[in-house]
């Protein structure tokens, strides 16, 4: 983990995570909208990667599809290729893919509008094992913080008020070059 | 009310996934909410391509609602409502993983139902601080972009030419 003192999540903003508890993670870059989850998993920090259809943002492939299929052939374009474990080896960098199978559907706002904070089956983030094993994250728009465990950020909220990762989907690996 | 000066829309989901399309995707020089001049009972939806089978999530048929006065508001007035909308939209999508998310926001599709009347307010909160009013902008400016494609995904360098085609066009003081 970075050196101390440690810094952690505004109370507000951690109880998004169920199971993020102190002793689990800590904050290590401040928040910025520059780049998110998946570009910090690729490794960039200097650009916002979204496979957003109308091509804004950067995305390496030529599909653009939020869903957990297209996030896996972008890592493998990257040289990821996906793997069952998540326990660290000496020869490989891994990543993982979360994604929520409920979403947050009964979020209606006052408007009626559906308030789709998290769609059912979407990738909902990327996370970055590092040579110690401990994960790299980069919570959305938030902060970036190194977790001890991919279960630190699990958790479904169906009432459209919280943040929610679902769970790990995926794990890849790539050989450490 | 002026029938002819007003926008309506149903909010089904295929209303919003007509508008998400309109805000990632399918901004061919149409808008998907259109007035209703022509139309006035009811506006034409625009074919939803964004979520694919995931628009088929029912969450039921309201009755129409009138969500704005477009033509007889004042600039003062939008910008109000601009204000209001913006500060929602940031308020309750902070904490957002996605921007697919965040434009999804009832708060951001309303305020692009207002039309590119709405450009130079989007335009002055970029310049105060960067923010996801990228597609928003792209979709009001009819799917023109002033980003370098090799600059796609840099805010600083998004914003920066987003504020350089507002300053150019009159749209940014």
């Amino acid at each position: 983990m970075a050196s101390s003192p440690k810094r952690y999540l505004p109370q507000e903003r951690e109880e998004n995570f169920p199971c993020l508890t102190k002793n689990l993670y800590e904050v290590t870059r401040d928040e910025t909208i520059d780049y998110n989850c998946i570009a910090l998993a690729a490794g960039d920090r200097t650009r916002r990667w979204e496979p957003d259809p109308s091509g804004v943002y950067y995305w390496p492939i030529s599909k653009r599809e939020y869903t957990v299929e297209c996030f896996v052939e972008m890592f493998e374009s990257l040289g990821y290729q996906k793997c069952k474990c998540s326990l660290k080896k000496r020869l490989f960098e891994k990543v993982a893919l979360y994604y929520d199978p409920v979403g947050c559907v009964e979020a209606v706002d006052n408007f009626g509008l559906w308030h789709p904070e998290v769609l059912p089956n979407f990738p909902t983030h990327a996370t970055k094992q590092l040579l110690n094993g401990i994960w790299n994250s980069k919570l959305g728009d938030w902060e970036e913080i190194e977790h001890r465990t991919l279960r630190c950020l699990n958790g479904t909220d169906i009432t459209g008020k919280r943040s929610s990762y679902g769970k790990p989907v995926q794990i890849l690996k790539r050989a450490l070059s | 009310m002026d029938e002819q000066n007003v926008i309506r829309f149903v909010p089904t989901i295929s209303a919003i996934a007509a508008m998400s399309a309109l805000a990632l995707g399918d901004v061919s020089g149409n808008t998907a909410i259109q007035n209703t001049a022509q139309e006035p009972a009811q506006s034409t939806i625009a074919t939803p391509i964004f979520f694919g089978e995931q628009s088929a999530i029912a969450v039921g048929s309201e009755p129409t609602i009138t969500i704005a006065e477009c033509n007889t508001e004042t600039d003062q007035e939008l910008e109000m409502n601009f204000n209001r909308l913006s500060k929602k939209w940031k308020a309750e999508t902070s904490g957002y993983y996605s921007v697919a998310s965040m434009v999804m926001h009832p708060a951001y599709l309303e305020i692009i139902s207002h039309g590119e009347k709405m450009i130079p307010f989007i335009l002055k909160d970029l310049q105060q601080k960067p923010s996801h009013w990228f597609i928003a902008l792209k979709t009001l400016a009819k799917n023109y972009s002033p980003v370098k494609p090799e600059d796609a995904g840099n805010i600083k360098k998004m914003t920066e030419a987003w504020l350089a085609w507002g300053r150019a066009n009159g749209k940014l003081s």
